[in-house]
C-alpha cells in the first residue's frame, strides 16, 4: 500500500517534469502534438495523485498504524469522520491536498482557457506542471506522507482534540481551494506573457478564476474565525496570528485586483499593475502555505534547521524571478492604451482603493515577518503584536469604507463635482442620522460611532443605487417593483453582485466593530446556586457534573441564564480532559442578533465551585450573516453575463446600420 | 504482485501520455485579432449600458452622457466593422487553414 | 501636467502616512523576543522592559490555584529555567511539556510576571524538523 502511494507520487513527479519539458520544447519547435502529449501527462499526474490520495485516505480510514502519518493523526477513539479529515491535519497530507487541488484546477483551466485562447495552452501546461513538480518533489523527497515503521504501535496518537470540530474539518480545504486557485490566474498571465503580445495580458481571462479564489479565501477565513471563536475559548475570532495573516494577505491583494481589473476592462489601462497583482497574489499564496506549514514563526531558530523553509523560499524566489523577468521583457507591450481623464472619476477612486488594500497587505506582511527581519538586521528578534496591526489597519479600513461609499456614486472617466455632491447628500444624511441616533442612545466610543456612520453611509449608497435602478426599470418597462429589482440584478450581475458583496462586508464590519469595542467580560468564581451578572444577563451556576465521552473526562458546569426576570433556559459550559494532557473547551454560547453570551469554564475546585469567564460580545452574529451575504453576492457576480450582451446588441446594431 | 501492478500502471501511463506523438496534427486555428475584437465589442456594449444606467440614476449629466455615448458608439461601430471584415476574409480563405498568431 | 502633480502629491502623502502609521504601530506593539538563558543572565531588577519569552513548560512544575486563578510554572529552554507567575485565563492547549510564549517583565525576585500566556497551537504549527513526529 505504502509502496503504491510512494510510486504514484514519484511517477507523478516524473510526469510533471516531462510535461514541463515537453510543453516548452513543443511550443518552441511548433509541434502541437508534443504539447498535447504534455497536457496528457498532466491528466496522468492528476490520476496518480488521486491514487496517492486514495492510499492515504484508505490508510486513515482503516487505521493502518504502520503509516507514521496515521499514527500521528488517528486513534481508535477518534470518530471516523475526523480520521478522514485528518488528511489535511498535518503538513504531508496538506501538501498532497495542494497538489491534488492544483491538478484539478489545471485540468479545468486547460479545458476552458485552452479552448478560449489556444495559444496559451503550452504556457498553461508549463506553469501548472512547474508548480506541481515543486509540490510533488516535496512530497516525494522532503515530507513523504507514506513513511512507514516496521513496528507499528497498537493505537495512534490521534489529532489534537482542538481539531475535532466540524469547522476545522472544512476550514483547511476551503482555504486551500483559495490558495491553490490563485495559481490559475498566475498561470494564465505568465502563459500570455510567454506566448506573445496580446491586448490584455490574459488579465481579463484571469478575472473569473480570481473571483472564485477570492471567494474561497473569504470563506476559508470565515470558517477559521468561527473555529477560533467556538473552539479555542478565548472569546475572540481573530488574533493577527501569522497563520491567519498568511491567508489574509493574498485575500487583500485579490480584492485589490478584482477592483482594478474593472478599470482595465473599461479603459485598457493599468495592465502592468494588474499583472503585478496576479503575480503577487500567487507569491503570497506560496508564502502563506510556507508560513502555515514550516513552523518558521513558531521558533525563530527553526528556520535554519528545517530544509522545508529553504525549499519553499527557493521555489518562491524562482517563480517570482521568472514571472517578473517576463513582465520586464514584455514591459512595453503592456503599456496602457489610455490615461486617466480626470482626477475625479471612478478610475481614480479605484486606484486609491488599490493603494489602500496594498498598504494593508504590506503592513500585515511587515508585522508578520518582523521577528525574522529584525533578527536578521539587529540580531534581536522583535515581535509586533495585535496593537501594531490595529494601529495601522483600523485607520486604513475607515478610508476603504469611505471609498466603498463614494465608488458606486461616481461616474467613470469624468465625474462632475456637482453630480457627486448631489448623489452623496442622501446617503451622507442617512449616515449622520444613524450617528446622531447612536449618540442619543448613549454610544460614546468615537471609533465605533464613526465606523457605524460610515457603514450606514455605504449601506445607504447601495440602497439608493438599487432604488434608482428599480425606478428606471419601472419607468422604462412598467415592471412591478420586485420583478424590476430581480431583473435589474439579473441583467447587471457583476455590478449588483458586487454591491451585495459590499453589504456582506458591511455586516462583517459592524460585527467586528461591535464585538471589539463593546465586548464586556468578567471572571467569577461561583458556588452552586450563586449568580453573576454580565451585560444584560444574569448567569446562575447550578453545579458541576462529570462524565466520560470519547476517551475524555468531561467536566460540565450547569448554568441557567436570565435576562431581567425572563428565564432563558439551561445552558452548559464544559471542559474535556484527555489522557495525553490536552484539554478542550466547549463554550456555552447563546447567540442573538444583538449579542452573544459566551461562557467558558475556566477552572473548578474540589468543593464544587466553578471559575467562569463570562463574555458578552455584541453583534458577532452579524459577521456570520455577512459571510452568507458575501456568498450570495459572489455567486451572482460569478454567473456569466451572456444574455446581457444580446440584450444590448440590437440597439447598437441599429445605430451602426444607420451610420452606413 | 504489487510489482507487476506497478509495471502495468507505469506502462499504461506512458502509453497514454506518448500516444499523441504518433499522431502529429495542426494546431487549432485561432485568431488573436478576432478574440480581441469580440472582447472589445462586449466591453463597448457593457460601457454603453452602464453609462445609460449612470445617466438614468443621476450620476452622469446629459452633456457628459452624450459625449461618452458618441465615443463608445464610434468604438463599437469600428469594432463591428473590423469583425465583419474578418468574417469576409474568412469566407474567402479555406476553412481550417493555419494562421500565424 | 497638473494631474500628474496631483497624483504624485497623493502618492507621497499616502507613503508618508503609511510610514507614520507603521512607526506608531511599532512603538505600541513591539516586544523583544528573548530566550530563557538571556533573561537569566540579566541582573534582577535591571530589566523592566516588556519582553516576550519562549520556552517549554517544565514537567512537574505547574501549580494552579483555581479560586485565585493564579498559575505558577517553570519555563525552560533545555539548559536554563525560570519561574513564571501568571494570573488569568489559561489557554486550553497549555500543558506540561508544551511550548509556550509568555509576555511580561522580570521582577526583582527573578520571577517572570506574565500578563499574556500563549500556548503554541500544535494544530497549525509543525515541528521545526519534519522528521520528528508531532
Amino acid at each position: 500500500m505504502a509502496d503504491l502511494g510512494r510510486f504514484s507520487l514519484f511517477g507523478a513527479l516524473v510526469l510533471a517534469l516531462y510535461a514541463l519539458a515537453a510543453a516548452a520544447l513543443g511550443a518552441r519547435a511548433r509541434r502541437p502534438e508534443v504539447v498535447r502529449s504534455a497536457s496528457r501527462a498532466l491528466v496522468a499526474v492528476a490520476v496518480l495523485e488521486g491514487v496517492a490520495a486514495a492510499v492515504l485516505w484508505t490508510a486513515l480510514g482503516t487505521r493502518d498504524y504502520s503509516f507514521q502519518y496515521v499514527v500521528s493523526h488517528v486513534s481508535d477513539a477518534q470518530p471516523l469522520l475526523y480520521d478522514l479529515t485528518s488528511f489535511w491535519g498535518g503538513m504531508e497530507g496538506s501538501l498532497l491536498l495542494w497538489a491534488l487541488l492544483l491538478s484539478g484546477y489545471t485540468l479545468l483551466a486547460l479545458r476552458s482557457v485552452g479552448r478560449q485562447r489556444p495559444p496559451l495552452r503550452p504556457g498553461l501546461v508549463a506553469v501548472c506542471a512547474g508548480v506541481s513538480a515543486f509540490f510533488l518533489f516535496m512530497l516525494a523527497f522532503v515530507t513523504p506522507p507514506f513513511a512507514t515503521s516496521s513496528f507499528p504501535p497498537a493505537d495512534g496518537r490521534g489529532m489534537n482534540p482542538l481539531l475535532l470540530n466540524p469547522w476545522m474539518a472544512i476550514h483547511p480545504p476551503t482555504l486551500y481551494l483559495g490558495f491553490v486557485g490563485l495559481t490559475v490566474p498566475f498561470a494564465i498571465v505568465v502563459a500570455t506573457l510567454i506566448s506573445g503580445p496580446s491586448g490584455d495580458a490574459g488579465v481579463l481571462l484571469a478575472r473569473r478564476w480570481m473571483l472564485w479564489a477570492w471567494y474561497c479565501l473569504t470563506m476559508g477565513l470565515m470558517f477559521g474565525a468561527k473555529w477560533s471563536y467556538v473552539v479555542l475559548g478565548w472569546g475572540g475570532y481573530w488574533a493577527w496570528d501569522p497563520v491567519e495573516n498568511a491567508a489574509l494577505m493574498p485575500w487583500l491583494v485579490a480584492t485589490a485586483f478584482l477592483h482594478s481589473v474593472m478599470i482595465q476592462e473599461r479603459r485598457e489601462m493599468l495592465t502592468r499593475w494588474n499583472v503585478v497583482l496576479v503575480i503577487l497574489a500567487f507569491g503570497l499564496s506560496i508564502f502563506g502555505t510556507f508560513l502555515t506549514r514550516s513552523g518558521v514563526l513558531s521558533s525563530i531558530h527553526s528556520f535554519t534547521q528545517s530544509p522545508l523553509g529553504a525549499f519553499f523560499l527557493g521555489f518562491l524566489a524562482l517563480a517570482l524571478l521568472v514571472a517578473f523577468g517576463l513582465v520586464a521583457w514584455r514591459w512595453d507591450e503592456l503599456r496602457s492604451r489610455n490615461e486617466l481623464d480626470a482626477t475625479l472619476s471612478r478610475e481614480s477612486a479605484f486606484l486609491l482603493n488599490n493603494v489602500l488594500f496594498l498598504a494593508v497587505a504590506f503592513s500585515v506582511f511587515l508585522g508578520t515577518v518582523f521577528p525574522i527581519v529584525s533578527a536578521v538586521l539587529t540580531g534581536r528578534a522583535i515581535n509586533v503584536g495585535p496593537p501594531f496591526f490595529d494601529h495601522i489597519v483600523v485607520p486604513i479600513a475607515f478610508g476603504i469604507l469611505v471609498l466603498m461609499g463614494i465608488g458606486p456614486l461616481i461616474a467613470w472617466r469624468r465625474a462632475s463635482a456637482e453630480s457627486l455632491r448631489r448623489n452623496v447628500q442622501l446617503p451622507a444624511a442617512a449616515g449622520i442620522v444613524l450617528g446622531v441616533a447612536l449618540l442619543a442612545a448613549g454610544v460614546r466610543a468615537p471609533g465605533a460611532v464613526l465606523a457605524f456612520v460610515l457603514c450606514g453611509f455605504v449601506a445607504a449608497t447601495v440602497a439608493v443605487e438599487g432604488v434608482r435602478g428599480v425606478r428606471v426599470r419601472r419607468a422604462h418597462r412598467g415592471e412591478g417593483p420586485v420583478r424590476a429589482l430581480v431583473a435589474l440584478v439579473a441583467h447587471n450581475r457583476r455590478r449588483y453582485g458586487g454591491y451585495i458583496v459590499h453589504l456582506g462586508i458591511l455586516l462583517l464590519f459592524c460585527g467586528v466593530t461591535g464585538s471589539s469595542v463593546f465586548s464586556t467580560q468578567r471572571v467569577v468564581t461561583l458556588g452552586p446556586g450563586e449568580t453573576a451578572a454580565v451585560g444584560e444577563y444574569r448567569v446562575r451556576f447550578d453545579g458541576l457534573s462529570q462524565s466520560t465521552r470519547g476517551g475524555a473526562l468531561v467536566i460540565a458546569a450547569s448554568l441557567r441564564v436570565f435576562e431581567g426576570t425572563r428565564d432563558l433556559g439551561p445552558f452548559a459550559a464544559r471542559r474535556s480532559l484527555y489522557l495525553a494532557g490536552d484539554s478542550t473547551t466547549d463554550v456555552a454560547l447563546r447567540s442573538t442578533p444583538r449579542d452573544d453570551l459566551y461562557v467558558i469554564l475556566a477552572g473548578w475546585t474540589q468543593d464544587g465551585r466553578a471559575t467562569l469567564r463570562l463574555l458578552v460580545n455584541p453583534l458577532v452574529a452579524w459577521m456570520w450573516a455577512g459571510g452568507l451575504v458575501v456568498t450570495l453576492g459572489a455567486v451572482i457576480a460569478m454567473i456569466p453575463e451572456r444574455r446581457a450582451v444580446q440584450e444590448g446588441a440590437p440597439a447598437f446594431r441599429g445605430a451602426w446600420s444607420a451610420g452606413e | 504482485m504489487l510489482g507487476a501492478a506497478l509495471v502495468v500502471l507505469a506502462c499504461a501511463a506512458a502509453a497514454f501520455v506518448l500516444a499523441p506523438l504518433w499522431r502529429p496534427g495542426a494546431a487549432p486555428a485561432w485568431e488573436a485579432e478576432r478574440e480581441r475584437l469580440v472582447h472589445a465589442r462586449e466591453a463597448a456594449y457593457r460601457a454603453l449600458r452602464e453609462i445609460e444606467l449612470d445617466r438614468d440614476t443621476g450620476k452622469l449629466d446629459d452633456d457628459d452622457y452624450a459625449t461618452l455615448r458618441a465615443r463608445y458608439q464610434a468604438e463599437a461601430v469600428a469594432v463591428l466593422r473590423r469583425l465583419d471584415a474578418l468574417a469576409t476574409t474568412d469566407r474567402a480563405a479555406p476553412a481550417g487553414a493555419e494562421r500565424p498568431t | 501636467m497638473r494631474r500628474t502633480l496631483v497624483f504624485a502629491a497623493g502618492a507621497v502623502a499616502i507613503v508618508l502616512s503609511l510610514a507614520y502609521l507603521v512607526y506608531g504601530g511599532i512603538q505600541q506593539g513591539a516586544t523583544y523576543w528573548v530566550t530563557v538563558g538571556e533573561l537569566e543572565q540579566r541582573a534582577p531588577g535591571t530589566a523592566a522592559d516588556r519582553v516576550r519569552l519562549g520556552g517549554t513548560v517544565a514537567p512537574g512544575t505547574v501549580r494552579w490555584d483555581a479560586p485565585h486563578r493564579h498559575l505558577r510554572f517553570v519555563v525552560t529552554d533545555g539548559q536554563h529555567a525560570l519561574p513564571v507567575a501568571y494570573s488569568g485565563v489559561v489557554p486550553d492547549i497549555f500543558a506540561e511539556g508544551r511550548q509556550v510564549v509568555v509576555e511580561g517583565t522580570l521582577d526583582r525576585s527573578g520571577t517572570f510576571d506574565a500578563t499574556t500566556l500563549l500556548a503554541k497551537c500544535p494544530t497549525k504549527y509543525n515541528p521545526a524538523d519534519p522528521k520528528t513526529p508531532q
